[in-house]
Order: C-alpha cells, then sequence, then structure tokens
C-alpha cells in the first residue's frame, strides 16, 4: 500500500511519455480506400475491410480481430481476385477478394507501406518505407528488388515497360519492370512523397517544397518545373491538358501541362494534400478543414460540403459515388454522390 | 502557444544543429548537450538547495523533532517549518528549479519526437515548423535517421546470427546509465531518517530504470540516444557540483548499517533530551 502513490507517478510519466508517441504509430498516416470488382476495399487502421458500395455494409474484414500493432492504411491494390494490403511492420499480404481469406504473406521488408502497391498482369510492385521496391510474381514470390537511398512512400506507376518511383530521396526512378535494372533518376531536388502522373510519355511529379515537375519518361530529363507557393503532397489530375492539384497551405493550381504555365490559382482556405477525383465536369478536392470543393474545369468554385475531420486522403470515384476518408473524424469512410449529397457512412466497424 | 514558443524552437534548433552536421544522432547528441548546458544554473540552483535541505536533515534540531513527535506527524511538520524558517531554507527552492526544467523538457521531447517524422502525418507537421528563413525544406528533408547501427526513427535491435530475436543493446544502456544516474546522486540516508522514505527512494531507483528501459524498447532509437545522454550529463553536472556518491553503487548491507545508525541517533538524541531541564 506504501508504494501505491510511487507506482501511480511512475506509471503516469509512463502513460504521458507514452501519449506523446504513441501517435506515431496510429495516426501517423491517412488512410486509404480502393473501388474495384464491385467493392469497396478500405484500409481501416486496424483492419482491411470489403464494402458494399450501395449501402457500405461489410462484406468481409481482414484479420478478423484488429490489434493495435498491426496497422494498414495504404489503399489496398486489386489484382484480379487478389487485395493486396501492405502494413506499418513490413507485412504485405494478398487476400481472396471475394472471403478475405490469406493467400500469401511477404515480409521481407523492413518499413512500413505507406504507398499502396502496383498491381499488372504478372507482377505487384510493392513501395516500401525501408527504401526498396520489392517486385513480386502474384504467388507472392519476390522476383527482384530495387534500392533507393531513402523511403518510397506512393504507389509507382507503368507504361508496361518501366516502373516509375518517387522516393523520399529527391529521385524520380525509372526501373525495368522485368528485371528491376535501373532505367535512369532523375533528381527533381527534393523529396517526393506522391505518386508521378504519367501522360503520353511524360511523369508530372510534384515535391514538398512546392515544385511541380514534367519528366520526360523515355529520358529522365525535365521538360519544365514550375515553382508555387507551398510544397504538393499530391498526384495532379490532367484533364483537356491541364493539370489540377493542390499545396499544403490553401490553394488548388491549374497548370498548362505543355508548359507549366500557372493558368490558375483559387484559394480554398485550407491546405489540399490529397489528390482530386474528376467528377463529370468538374474535380472535386477535399481539405484539411474537412470540405469537400467541387472546382469546375474552368476554374470556378462549383461548390462545397462540410463532410468532417481533415480530408488528407486521395478522393476516389467510380463516376456514381465518391469515397472520402476523414483523418481524425467520426466516421472513417464517408460515401457521397456526384453531387455531394451523403449516401452513407462506415463507422469503422 | 506551447508550439509557437517551445516546440517550433526547439524543432528548429535540432534541425540546425543536423543541418550543420548531417547526422541526426549526432544532433541529438548536441542539442542535449547545450540544452543542459543552457539549463545548467537552474540544475546547480536545485542541487545546491538539495543540499542544504540533506544538511538540515543531519542537524540535532531536526533529529530531536523526529525523536520527540514521533508520534505525531502533524507536529512533527509544524516543528520542520519553524526549523526551516528559522535557517531561512525555502523546502520549494529544490523543487521550484525542477518545475522550472519541466515544461522544458517536456519540449525538447516533443520537439525531438516530431523531428524524427517517419511517417506522411508527422513530415507535414514537420514541414510547417520549419523557419524558412533559417532552413531549406528541400535541403534538410529527408533527415539521415542513421547513426552508428541505428536508425534514429525506429526501436533499436541487434540481431544475432542463430537468435530469433534481436537485443535491444539502446535500451539496456538506458536501463543502466539511468540506475547509474539515479543512484549517484541520491544522498546516503541521513541517520534517523525514516524507513518509509528510504524504501520509497530504492523503489523509485529500481522502478524508474525500468521504466525508462521499457520506453527505449518500445520507442524510436533517437529518443533512447537522448535519454542516455541526458543521464550521463546529468551525473556529470552533479559531479561537478562535488555532489556524486559513487558508494552508492557499491553492494553494503544496508539494512543493518542503518539500524546502527538509528540506534546510535537514538541514544544521543535520548541523552540530549535527558541533559535539558
Amino acid at each position: 500500500m506504501k508504494m501505491l502513490p510511487l507506482l501511480s507517478v511512475l506509471l503516469l510519466a509512463g502513460i504521458l511519455l507514452s501519449a506523446c508517441t504513441s501517435g506515431a504509430s496510429t495516426a501517423s498516416s491517412w488512410a486509404g480506400a480502393t473501388l474495384a470488382n464491385d467493392a469497396i476495399y478500405f484500409a481501416g487502421t486496424t483492419q482491411v475491410f470489403a464494402l458494399r458500395p450501395d449501402n457500405g455494409n461489410s462484406i468481409w474484414s481482414y484479420p478478423e480481430n484488429g490489434s493495435a500493432s498491426r496497422i494498414f492504411l495504404a489503399a489496398p491494390t486489386v489484382s484480379t481476385d487478389q487485395v493486396i494490403a501492405g502494413d506499418y511492420v513490413g507485412g504485405l499480404v494478398s487476400l481472396n477478394a471475394k472471403d478475405g481469406s490469406e493467400n500469401w504473406t511477404f515480409s521481407e521488408a523492413k518499413g512500413k507501406y505507406v504507398g499502396s502497391a502496383l498491381a499488372t498482369d504478372t507482377m505487384i510492385i510493392a513501395p516500401n518505407a525501408d527504401g526498396n521496391l520489392y517486385a513480386l510474381d502474384l504467388q507472392g514470390k519476390l522476383v527482384w528488388k530495387f534500392a533507393a537511398n531513402n523511403a518510397f512512400w506512393s504507389q509507382p506507376v507503368t507504361d508496361s515497360q518501366n516502373v516509375y518511383a518517387s522516393s523520399l530521396d529527391h529521385y524520380l526512378y525509372a526501373v525495368d519492370l522485368n528485371t528491376g535494372e535501373q532505367f535512369w533518376k532523375a533528381d527533381l531536388g527534393a523529396t517526393l512523397v506522391s505518386s508521378p502522373l504519367l501522360d503520353s510519355g511524360v511523369l508530372y511529379q510534384g515535391s514538398i517544397d512546392g515544385v511541380m515537375n514534367a519528366v520526360d519518361a523515355a529520358t529522365g530529363k525535365i521538360k519544365w518545373a514550375q515553382k508555387l507557393d507551398a510544397g504538393i503532397w499530391a498526384t495532379p489530375v490532367l484533364s483537356n491538358g491541364k493539370l489540377y492539384f493542390g499545396d499544403q497551405k490553401t490553394k488548388i493550381y491549374i497548370l498548362d501541362a505543355a508548359n507549366g504555365t500557372i493558368e490558375q490559382s483559387i484559394d480554398v482556405g485550407a491546405a489540399v494534400i490529397g489528390s482530386g477525383v474528376l467528377i463529370n465536369d468538374g474535380i472535386a478536392f477535399g481539405t484539411e478543414s474537412g470540405d469537400l470543393v467541387m472546382i469546375g474545369l474552368d476554374g470556378r468554385k462549383l461548390w462545397s460540403r462540410t463532410i468532417g475531420g481533415m480530408i488528407y486522403s486521395n478522393l476516389v470515384s467510380n463516376g456514381t459515388i465518391v469515397l472520402v476518408v476523414e483523418t481524425q473524424g467520426d466516421r472513417p469512410l464517408v460515401a457521397l454522390d456526384t453531387n455531394g449529397t451523403e449516401i452513407w457512412y462506415f463507422a469503422g466497424k | 502557444m506551447w508550439d509557437t514558443l517551445i516546440i517550433t524552437p526547439f524543432i528548429n534548433f535540432l534541425l540546425w544543429i543536423y543541418s550543420l552536421i548531417g547526422n541526426f544522432g549526432g544532433a541529438i547528441i548536441l542539442f542535449t548537450l547545450v540544452t543542459r548546458l543552457v539549463l545548467y544554473p537552474l540544475t546547480a540552483r536545485q542541487i545546491k538547495s538539495s543540499q542544504a535541505m540533506q544538511e538540515v536533515t543531519k542537524s540535532k534540531r531536526y533529529l530531536e523533532i523526529q525523536e520527540k513527535y514521533k508520534n505525531d506527524r502533524e507536529k512533527i511538520a509544524q516543528e520542520q517549518m519553524k526549523l526551516y524558517q528559522e535557517l531561512k531554507i525555502s523546502p520549494l527552492s529544490s523543487c521550484l528549479p525542477t518545475l522550472l526544467q519541466l515544461p522544458i523538457i517536456f519540449g525538447l521531447y516533443q520537439a525531438l519526437i516530431q523531428a524524427l517524422a517517419s511517417a506522411p502525418i508527422d513530415m507535414l507537421k514537420l514541414t510547417r515548423h520549419i523557419y524558412p528563413a533559417l532552413l531549406n525544406v528541400s535541403d534538410l528533408l529527408p533527415l539521415n535517421s542513421k547513426f552508428l547501427w541505428m536508425d534514429m526513427g525506429m526501436p533499436e535491435r541487434v540481431f544475432i546470427p542463430g537468435l530469433s530475436f534481436g537485443i535491444p543493446v539502446l535500451a539496456i544502456i538506458v536501463v543502466i546509465t539511468t540506475y547509474i544516474s539515479s543512484k549517484v546522486i541520491t544522498p546516503p540516508p541521513a541517520a534517523g531518517a525514516n524507513d518509509q522514505s528510504a524504501m520509497m527512494t530504492n523503489m523509485m531507483n529500481i522502478y524508474m530504470p525500468l521504466l525508462m528501459g521499457w520506453l527505449a524498447w518500445t520507442l524510436s532509437s533517437g529518443l533512447a540516444l537522448y535519454f542516455v545522454v541526458q543521464n550521463l550529463v546529468q551525473i556529470g553536472q552533479y559531479a561537478a557540483s562535488g555532489r556524486v556518491y559513487w558508494g552508492n553503487l557499491l553492494p553494503k548491507p544496508k539494512q543493518q548499517a542503518t539500524k546502527q545508525t538509528t540506534k546510535q541517533t537514538t541514544k544521543q538524541t535520548t541523552k540530549q533530551i535527558a541533559k535539558k531541564p
């Protein structure tokens, strides 16, 4: 009994110190969702969920009982009949898309899977924070791995010959899809946290010092670079020769994809961290203040809806519904129609 | 307010050191050394005040009070306060410097965690803390978090071939240095000091290293490195003030020694009281 006050003080100190840091493992990134095969796959922190797009009801969840020691945040990747999900302790798992049963696991990586894997017809390319790209066959066997100087946090893209992946080490890499040999690397001068957009042989890549770059996919040469006001965390959306993306202060930019000229900058009052999504005649963006903002292709603000929490994740749409992931909000996943009317939300359990 | 006044300046200072030396482990060591040096006047005052308090507990008057009112805690407290007032000692003066240091220590701790951004939200926050006039985000990020065999953003383990688990070497060093640090800066119990407070101190000396070791085992190695440097600097600062009790590390039959001392003190005190008219 005499030791009770002392033990209480020590316990309290431990809890306080742990509390200061435990956020690092749980809420250190934003969750992601994918729409495919008539289902939604949502990396909802401790579990991966398959949900029905019409009402958000759960079809299956993996693992059956989630644990705080295994966090899933990267949007799952769908490859025909399997769903690939990476966790924060270096595990990559393939799940049966129909029932969520485990096909195989790959546990060679030593870092977090922050970015989603890329699936091709024959391979899965998984970017890891340990600085490696892991290329696996569809049975989960390692085919090759490619090492950068720092973490990969974003999903690579491919043109069926090369894989293009951006790293925190400032480089955009082009790697042979079949062998993993480096084709070229381009120094973009700052940390790259988002996926590049590949279109017609050009890669569009933003950096956290606020520069949008256009890089020739064949040579790795920078075609143009446009300096903006603040860091770029998202992949741009391309429509009619124009790039649409936000920055980490308050703006959405419209750039001419041919030469990088700024056509418009629209102040939305909060940071735009995630990528927008093309819906009908406009592009929807989520903001850090929890709003969904619809911008017309001409740059006019069409409408906005308050969703809640902070919207950091990329928006997802199949043309009928729009999925919004709330970070530190009450509703982890919200589905809206293309007019911004809420249809359902998924509470996470 | 807290962020603006404490966290952000600390983060920028830590990253500024990092930008000079290019190594995050080295930056943590220098950062801890410099901040402890800046806080040294407060630490020195605290050491001095504790020393004064310690001397009072050895004084004849103090021991007499303990003996005379041993069954009346309230009276003991009143008499002790009288004694402190007469000797112009404030019991709070040894706590006050610690209390003043607490926000700074918490700030250091939080700055360290935030600077070790190893995931998107942490990095987003970090970029917002950086003073653009002092530091350039593109030059600074990503931080080189490798130090010796460790990644400062990850819990440290050493893997030995044949063993299926990693050995937390740094966490073990944290336990050892915390134990040594808390042992050598604790003055030996004063003659007549009650068993309960001695027992509390002993328990503290056991549980605190274990708690710190557990934190070092579960959290990033950058924080564990900070704990180790902090412990070593603390020992150094107490040594500079001549208040390190290396003898505390040696095993000794404590209970016997304490009993003997208590017996002697009781005898002396009884004699002194008997002499009084």
